[in-house]
């Protein structure tokens, strides 16, 4: 009796393992998989979507262990394969019909928008990227002012993936000010802002044809409205967020013209105000900064004067960036400093009476900069050499300009 | 019905009830009979009962008239003391009528007593002991001078230690109790003797400390003994399966030790051990799933360094369970789950495997538990060689031929490598089972299938019960008290109580205050 229960406990195991074991389930194995990294998305003279691809070759992927194998070394780590299609996910859905094995696209982590593609906006890319179960929220969208294409066809040596170099190219300028690093998530949160301007990075390819990280692109709403250099997407930063790391570069007078003097921004803090007035609003940035010395003017002695000295120069320098930057911006229509949401978030009703005029009292906008940095450190050496050499011999003058008898 | 029933049985004739009960054990289940005065009907019994044994030995000595009958077992006796303690005082008595009374006096040197029944009489001379019968008495004497063969006391193999007490169990339980003896020597030590086995009569010992133990516990050993009936219990596991409360569970609900330490260590916890004639392990109950991953070098070294080990041993029991089903769940089914760069790194690796990763962890993870038992069970010499052909040589061309992936065999290895870190043998062999059904798991519904067989797993395991003990019990029924020698051991004075699950009689074990040194100076008060 017992024996017979078993048999039948067996026999349905049997069949459920069976029925399992069948249609195969959502088994996908790792080597049926085309592992995609990028995508890049162009539009066509004729309006069409251009898509590419770039999918990881898993034969020609540097391993530690693949020197020893011998049989590396056959061609580039990814393949780079191109549809066009009226929309992105119809091009996409054509790699499956070109492109042995499927695609998968849960990995993707970088999206480029090519410039004609971005003029036009990029907000038809927005839904399907949100959309689609398998893109991952953090992927970088990225701008580039040619075709997404040679962008993702170009070598980022030392990385041997083209996509995972433009990441990490983007995620270095990230590390000084987070607007660099245009992931899904945060320019999507910028398009849904009250200002509507998301900022995108700008990467482009150098004569040699290696990416360079050139600066961000600013949007109007989802429509390409103008590019930032780096030294502007500074500016900007320092309108929006803290920064950590940023060098700022200053000419020196005198002997030194040629050479100028650096000084790294450890860290700054910005802080801005609305301020409503009968004349309309107006904004007053607070950005407080501790800096180090990396370079001092040639013949340039260590003293408090200098400090002093250097630490005005920056702010003015800084105050003046911050200046054109918002000019650019102004005259561009594009509200890429978050202003209007400053102002949303300070008095929503306010905003809401004015939120239709804002592009244009965004322009006659007053902004109003306090800048105040202080240079606390000399890093290792304090004095410049050619201040401190001396053909008599005489011992170097010891700490902030004091001469050692 | 997917199956037809079956027919009954051909009647097996060889089988016949009948025949069967000439052959079984008459002197089981039959009333006890006393022993014949007379030497000759004694002798004409014993030729009868002992026929065709002829390791029995008899020899009938002349003392002065007085016809003395002598019967041993050879080869389980010292021969020496049956010369010098028996035989020679035997033939050398002064007097020329004795008795019983007499030799007993006389046979000082060995341990003598008495029997009175025939059943008594066959089961000392199978224990070794040589049997005296004199002419004219319905007693025998029994002369305690048995020397069954086996090896001494040797190091501990299957539990080796660098630190602490080095020695393990042999197969002699009255040496093995010993053993124990020597380490609580108190009359408290309670070793209840009996027998089981219908052919073997094995010699029991239940083993516990009164005034800790609960009686109940001792109580439900008894019972759950009592039922025994078998033919013979030479083994501790027969033992195990026979009293065992989840006869059917992959995990093991007694612990099983040949180190004397550790079985006192657990009888002062308030548990009970059960050893056996022949075995040289002990059998401790109640038992819980944190024991099997504790070992005895814990307890001899410092507690910090315990708790740096036991995490580990934890890492790795569960790494020994889940790692190939999680790599074969990773690469068939989630893929979306690992890091990018290492995806890339895997996909290349699998590029041109020609099986899918599930078989392919089944071919690896059946080579290497093929390549395990050969090891064990080839001679040492050979043994070894095995294992440096099976890892290294069959490892390494099965890599270079294609047919496996480098990651599968550092997970498979990792696996095998994480299972030796486990201090109890038979535990391990469980999750060498256990982690078969999470592969097939893993291959059939990926990272889901593996989440719901392990809540199976964690339900099953909640469930268990040893000797009424909960089977996770520190944790499942949660207490702080038990948890301080759990995933950790708290220092020997902050572990002042017995664990609470066994419902001790005296619950406090330790009542040593915490060490407070002085905060004086030696040059002085005051001065540093």
């Amino acid at each position: 009796m017992r024996w017979s229960m078993l048999r039948k406990v067996v026999a349905a195991f049997v069949v459920s393992l069976g029925s399992l074991l069948l249609p195969g389930c959502d088994i996908k194995e790792v080597d049926d998989l085309n592992v995609v990294l990028a995508l890049g998305i162009d539009q066509t003279d004729n309006g069409l979507v251009r898509v590419t691809a770039q999918i990881v070759n898993p034969a020609a992927v540097p391993s530690a262990g693949a020197s020893e194998s011998g049989n590396g070394a056959t061609g580039r780590a990814f393949i780079v394969r191109v549809e066009t299609g009226s929309s992105i996910e119809e091009a996409v859905e054509k790699f499956n019909q070109e492109v042995p094995h499927q695609m998968y696209l849960a990995h993707n982590t970088l999206v480029v928008f090519g410039n004609a593609y971005a003029q036009h906006g990029i907000e038809r890319a927005f839904d399907y990227l949100e959309r689609d179960r398998y893109y991952r929220r953090n992927e970088l969208l990225v701008v580039t002012s040619g075709t997404a294409e040679d962008l993702l066809s170009a070598s980022t040596i030392p990385d041997p993936l083209n996509a995972m170099g433009i990441r990490a190219l983007v995620q270095q300028t990230g590390k000084m000010f987070r607007i660099a690093n245009s992931e899904q998530q945060e320019v999507m949160q910028e398009y849904l802002s009250p200002s509507q301007a998301p900022v995108v990075s700008l990467v482009d390819l150098d004569p040699a044809n290696h990416p360079v990280m050139k600066g961000v692109a600013v949007f109007r709403g989802a429509k390409l409205a103008d590019t930032l250099t780096l030294d502007e997407t500074k500016a900007l930063a320092w309108l929006l967020e803290n920064t950590r790391q940023v060098e700022i570069h200053l000419p020196c007078d005198g002997r030194g013209s040629n050479v100028g003097t650096t000084v790294r921004l450890i860290g700054s803090n910005t802080q801005v105000v609305p301020q409503f007035r009968k004349n309309g609003v107006s904004f007053l940035v607070t950005v407080r900064a501790e800096a180090e010395i990396e370079r001092l003017c040639p013949y340039e002695r260590m003293s408090e004067k200098t400090y002093k000295e250097l630490e005005k120069k920056t702010a003015e320098y800084m105050e003046r960036e911050i200046q054109a930057v918002v000019a650019k911006l102004q005259s561009d229509g594009v509200d890429a400093s978050q202003f209007g949401t400053r102002l949303f978030t300070k008095n929503p009703r306010y905003w809401r009476q004015i939120s239709q005029s804002w592009p244009d009292d965004f322009a006659k906008a007053q902004v109003t900069c306090n800048v105040r940095v202080h240079v606390f450190r000399s890093s290792l050496s304090s004095g410049t050499p050619e201040s401190t050499v001396s053909q008599s011999g005489l011992a170097p003058p010891a700490g902030r300009g004091v001469t050692v008898p | 019905m997917l199956f037809k029933k079956r027919g009954t049985k051909t009647k097996d004739l060889g089988n016949h009830p009948e025949r069967i009960a000439g052959l079984v054990d008459t002197s089981y289940g039959r009333p006890d009979e006393p022993l014949p005065s007379r030497v000759e009907g004694l002798r004409a019994w014993i030729e009868a009962e002992w026929q065709h044994c002829d390791d029995l030995l008899l020899r009938e000595v002349d003392v002065h008239g007085t016809r003395v009958l002598l019967l041993w077992i050879r080869g389980m006796v010292d021969q020496a003391r049956v010369e010098e303690g028996v035989l020679n005082p035997v033939s050398t008595l002064p007097k020329r009528r004795t008795d019983i009374g007499h030799l007993e006096s006389v046979l000082h040197t060995v341990h003598v007593r008495r029997v009175k029944t025939r059943q008594e009489l066959n089961a000392a001379v199978s224990d070794g002991q040589v049997v005296l019968c004199i002419d004219g008495s319905k007693e025998a004497l029994i002369l305690d001078v048995s020397q069954p063969p086996g090896r001494t006391i040797e190091k501990a193999e299957i539990e080796p230690t660098i630190l602490g007490p080095q020695e393990g169990f042999v197969e002699n339980l009255e040496l093995n109790i010993a053993l124990l003896r020597k380490r609580i020597r108190s009359p408290r030590f309670k070793v209840e003797s009996m027998r089981i086995g219908v052919y073997s009569k094995t010699n029991l010992c239940i083993l516990y400390i009164e005034g800790i133990t609960k009686p109940a516990l001792v109580e439900e050993a008894h019972q759950r003994l009592r039922k025994i009936s078998i033919d013979a219990v030479n083994d501790i596991n027969k033992l195990r399966e026979l009293i065992s409360d989840a006869p059917y569970t992959l995990f093991p609900t007694s612990e099983e030790t040949e180190r004397p330490d550790r079985v006192v260590a657990g009888l002062l916890q308030g548990r009970i051990g059960f050893m056996l004639d022949g075995a040289p392990t002990c059998l401790k109950v109640p038992t819980q799933f944190i024991h099997f991953l504790t070992a005895a070098e814990d307890y001899y070294m410092h507690f910090t360094l315990t708790l740096f080990i036991r995490v580990l041993r934890h890492v790795a029991y569960w790494a020994s369970l889940l790692l190939p089903s999680l790599y074969v769940a990773l690469l068939s089914f989630n893929q979306d789950l690992m890091p990018t760069p290492l995806l890339v790194t895997v996909a290349s690796q699998h590029r041109g495997i020609p099986f899918p990763t599930i078989l392919e962890a089944l071919l690896m993870m059946g080579a290497f538990e093929v390549l395990r038992e050969a090891g064990t069970r080839l001679p040492r010499a050979v043994g070894q060689s095995v294992s440096i052909v099976g890892t290294l040589i069959v490892g390494d061309a099965a890599v270079r031929a294609g047919l496996v992936s480098p990651g599968m065999v550092i997970v498979v290895a990792g696996t095998g490598v994480a299972s030796f870190a486990l201090p109890a043998y038979g535990f391990v062999n469980s999750s060498r089972i256990i982690q078969f059904l999470f592969v097939g798991i893993a291959g059939l519904a990926g990272l889901v299938g593996i989440v719901v067989f392990g809540l199976i797993i964690v339900t099953h395991l909640v469930s268990l019960r040893s000797f009424g003990v909960p089977y996770m019990a520190p944790i499942a029924p949660f207490s702080w008290q038990d948890i301080k020698d759990s995933f950790f051991r708290a220092p020997w004075f902050a572990n002042t109580k017995r664990p609470g699950q066994y419902e001790t009689l005296d619950s406090v074990s330790n009542r040593t205050p915490a060490p407070r040194p002085p905060n004086k100076s030696h040059l002085g008060e005051g001065k540093r």
